[in-house]
This record gives C-alpha cells, structure tokens and sequence, in this order.
C-alpha cells in the first residue's frame, strides 16, 4: 500500500522521472542562469528593462521540463500562440514601429537633411558583418540575417529574419537577443571604438547649431514622401518604412493627439510586453545552446563597432574636402539606436570641452540612422529573400 | 575552423551592392527632403510652385511609361528566346511524353506525333502541347486518359536546372495533350525539382 501511495506521489511530480538526461537537466539550468542574467541587466543595470525583463523570464518558462502549455513543448501553448500571431507575421515589430514612429521628432533632421548620410554610412557594419559571417561558414541568407544586428533595431532584426530564415528556425533568438542586448551596450561599446578612431582634437572640434524653423507642412509631407520612396526604390522596405511613417505621421498632423499618445504610450508599452516574453520561444536550450550562438552573439558585437566606425570615418572622410569641419563624433550617433546613441557622443563631447554643444547635430544623426536601418532591412531582404 | 572562401567572395560583391543602394536611397531622400523645404518655403511664388510640381508629375509619368515600354519589350524578347531554346532541345533530345492508356504507358508517336505541335511561354511556364492524332482521337476515352513525361534521352528536370540559372522566372513545364480542336485533354508539369 506504501508503494502505491509512493508511485501516485511521483505520478504527481513527473517531471522529475520524464526528463531523465542530465545533459537537458544541464541544458536547461544554464538557459535559467541566461534568463536570470537579462533579469539581472534589466533591474540591476536597467539595460533595456522593457526587453530583457520579459525575455529573462520567458526563458527561464520556456526551459523548465514539460512546460506544454506555456507553448515550449506544444504548438498550442499560451507562448506559441502568441509567436505565431504576432512574431512569425512580422505583426509585433510593425505595431512597435507605429509607436517609435509616433516618438521620433524628425526636426532636427529636416532642417539639415544631409545628415542623412551619416545614417548611410553608420549601417555599413551590416555589410561587414555579412562577410565576416559567411566566411565563418553560414549560408548567404543565414549571414544576411546575422548581419542585421548591426541595424540596431529590434523591430527590423525580426522581421529581416523571420523572412529570411522562417519564423522557426534555431537561429533567431540568438539574433533577436544579440540585437536587443547590443541596443542597451551601446553606452559600454560605443566609446572606446570612437577614442580608438579619433584624435582629442577632432573630438573637440565645435559644430555651430542654427535652429531653422521646419514647416508644419514639411513635417507632415515628410513621412508621405519617405514611405513613397521607399515604396518605389526599396519596396522590401515599405512595410517597415511605412508603418514607422505612419506613426510619425500621427505624431505630426497636428489633428489626432490621443492617438499619438496612445500609439506612443500604451501601443508601444502593450506591443513590447507581448514581444518581449513571446521572443523567449526561441530561446529554449536545444536551439540556444549551439557553437552557432556564441557567433552569433560575437558577429553582432563586430557589427556595431564597424556601425560606429563606418559612421566617424564617413565624416573624417567629408572632413578632407570641407573648410568648416565636422565633429567626426557625430558619424557615430548614426548607428539607430535613438537616443542613446546621440547622448553618447553628446556626452563624450561634454567631457572634453564643456562648451561643446553637438546634441541637436548628433540627434539628428541619430533619427536618420533609424531611417536609413529601415532601409537597409528593406535592401537586405530584396537581395537575399 | 574551416573558412568558406567562395561565400565571401559571393558576399563581398553583394556588400558593394548594398552599400551603394543605401547610399543611392538616402541621397534621393536628401534631394527629396531639400526639395520639400523649398517647396515649403514662403519665399517661393505659389504659382512656381504649381509649375514645379507640373513638371515633376510630367517627368514621373514619362519615365513610368517609358520603361513601361521598355520591360515589355524585354519580356516579348525573353519569351521568345526561351521558346526558341526549348524548341531546339525538344528537338535535338527525341523528349517524348507518355500517354497512359488501358493501363499502358505509350509513347508519343503512336497516338500523337513525336514532335510537339507547339511550343509556348506561359507566364513563367514553357507549355509544350501534343496534339492527338485524329484518328485516335475519337476512339480514346478522354476522362481516363493520362499522361506523364519521359525521362528516356531526355531528362526534363535537368534541362529545367539549366535553364532556371539563366532564365529565373521559368518555373516549370507543362506538358498538354489536346484533341484536334485544341480542347486539353489531360496536362503535367515538371517542376524541375
């Protein structure tokens, strides 16, 4: 009768006798100890919270033993669900954009567009990053999609490599935590790459700011025509380009300020809550735990410093031909993770002159590094998908 | 660890390719953006903005039409190569089709003539289509009649490999047999896979 009461108790706790390899015990404890580093990033650090909280936690459920309805081990779980619905679609990141979208003040921009071309040139870590990966051995697509790290959008990762690679492959959850972990490094990754490239001179050099007043109606034409260009030059692009277009479009028309605080707030807030955790599917140990991953994590780290360094050479470059020279520093706020990469160098400015004052110019840099990685996700998919 | 040197070379040419179309959308938003602020402007006549904005759609729709024009031309021109080449392998190949009828597998020649009696682009399709003879014709019953094709001389799928690396829109062939006045009787593809 003991051994019957025994065996119903261990009915009970099954988990303990269904997973009887210690490798998966192994596998799955360090995917916990991963989940609890984002918590820890997130709360201690404050790096990215609106991310790495979610997804820390989404791993550890992911990866505990015959967790089938939270949608680890079953297609109709809760979590897989929601991938299916939001993330294998391209749903999620294209709501989110509507957000960023709606908190983008293109002025800074508008009155001096070519700084656009410093957000050109800030995304050539994309294309370095796809040499690197494919003489490391991936496949043409696989490196595009590893590429897109150095976009520096989340939003733009995903749906580049969901389209690439299929929403279920191995390999983008290590490509969309890279992208998100390496957004909340830049403030660790960008200075030293900056110091490397540039003298204390350069860094010091002054960039007067003249505030000329944009148009309502530019700012209102602006997503309009944008959406339009991309739609015609880069029509890979126009679903993201187009949805970022459409935020700001509500932010500026002036006529649907609910809406635009809604979109900026509680849109942006519900969608990233959703994505955050629903990312975790793809973070299960069997898919994680790969040689591929470690490369993965160490390609997206060449590809925002060669962002970084595409962007400060640019302008050492244009510096050769121009009598009133640029703050090399600001080619690095290209890289599209706004606004922290703006303050960055805005800071780094500060530190060597404290009457330097190149935040409007960096910002700027900024903004259009968030447009032109958009466009750079539309051009990788239309020569890779 | 093995490095794969012939992917590289691949990705280095893309990555020119890339950085330059970055480069050519962010400048055309440059111009578009310096356009937009002029236009914007209030030191610029009403009226000369309205000519501008003439000239601008005339240039549009001009530049659409022409290469409107322009790919259409391409695409007769492609068509007609891929129908000559198919046309010519057909015949240097002896390809053949086979009939199945009364659970035998007959090849054409005896109930249709061995030479396709034409060869068409569809869309991304070649359509090679088998006339049966007339006298056939009305003996055969039409509802069991099927048809596959032969990989005898001829293998249509390799062919169909060959020509995709050089013509990427071709997706497949088919392959119909009709009745004397044209009705399809039966078709299959070959996918090239």
């Amino acid at each position: 009768m003991l051994e019957g009461f025994l065996d119903k108790i261990l009915e009970v706790f099954s988990v303990f006798t269904a997973v009887s390899d210690p490798m998966e015990w192994l596998k799955m404890a360090i995917m916990w100890a991963i989940g609890g580093l984002l918590i820890y990033l997130a709360i201690k650090k404050e790096m990215e919270p609106t991310l790495l909280l979610p997804m820390g936690l989404g791993t550890i459920l992911v990866n505990l033993p015959l967790a089938a309805d939270v949608g680890a081990t079953s297609s109709e779980g809760a979590i897989n669900v929601l991938y299916y619905a939001g993330i294998a679609n391209e749903l999620f990141p294209l709501l989110l954009f509507i957000g960023i979208g709606a908190m983008i003040d293109f002025g800074p921009l508008l009155s001096n567009p070519k700084l656009m071309l410093f957000g050109a040139a800030a995304q050539a870590g994309i294309f370095f990053t796809l040499i690197m990966a494919t003489l490391l051995g991936f496949d043409i697509r696989e490196a595009a999609s590893v590429a897109i790290i150095g976009a520096a959008d989340g939003p733009t990762s995903i749906v580049v490599a969901d389209k690439l690679l299929g929403p279920s492959n191995p390999l983008n959850g290590a490509i969309i935590v890279a992208a998100y972990s390496y957004m909340a490094l830049v403030p660790i990754i960008q200075p030293p790459v900056i110091k490397l490239l540039t003298t204390k001179k350069e860094r010091m050099i002054k960039m007067s700011y003249s505030q000329s007043d944009v148009s309502k109606t530019t700012r209102i034409l602006f997503p309009i025509i944008v959406t339009v260009i991309a739609g015609l030059v880069a029509p890979s692009s126009v679903a993201l380009v187009g949805f970022l277009m459409f935020g700001n479009l509500i932010r500026e028309c002036g006529v649907l300020d609910s809406l635009g605080e809604t979109a900026q707030k509680v849109l942006a807030n519900l969608v990233t809550i959703f994505l955050g955790i629903t990312i975790a599917t793809r973070m299960q140990g069997t898919d994680f735990l790969q040689l591929e991953t470690l490369l993965i994590l160490g390609l997206g780290l060449v590809a925002f410093v060669f962002d970084t360094a595409g962007g400060i050479l640019f302008a050492k470059f244009l510096n050769l031909f121009l009598k009133k020279k640029i703050n090399p520093m600001i080619g690095a706020a290209g890289i599209s993770a706004f606004p922290m990469s703006g303050r960055v160098v805005h800071k780094m400015a500060l530190k060597e002159d404290p009457n330097n004052f190149i935040l409007m110019q960096a910002i700027g840099v900024n903004v259009s590094g968030q447009v032109a990685s958009v466009i750079a996700g539309g051009i990788i998919l239309s020569m890779f998908a | 660890m093995k490095i794969y040197f012939d992917q590289f070379l691949e990705s280095f040419g893309k990555m020119g390719i890339g950085m330059a179309s970055i480069i050519i959308v962010i400048g055309v938003l440059i111009i578009s953006v310096m356009l937009l602020n002029l236009f914007t402007s209030k030191k610029i006549k009403t009226s000369r903005k309205i000519i501008f904005v003439s000239a601008l759609l005339v240039v549009v729709i001009g530049v659409s039409l022409l290469n409107g024009i322009r790919i259409e031309q391409e695409k007769e021109e492609e068509r007609i190569r891929i129908e000559k080449e198919v046309k010519e392998y057909v015949e240097n190949n002896e390809a053949k089709i086979l009939l199945y009828f009364d659970d035998y597998f007959i090849p054409t020649g005896y109930l249709a003539p061995e030479k396709p009696t034409e060869i068409k682009a569809e869309g991304e399709n070649i359509v090679i289509i088998y006339t049966l003879m007339q006298e056939i014709s009305d003996a055969v019953n039409k509802e069991e009649l099927k048809a596959s094709y032969d990989n005898g001389k001829s293998d249509f799928n390799l062919v169909l490999a060959e020509l995709q690396k050089e013509i990427k829109e071709l997706k497949s062939y088919e392959f119909r047999v009709c009745d004397e006045k044209g009705t399809v009787l039966v078709s299959v593809i070959a996918d090239g896979k």
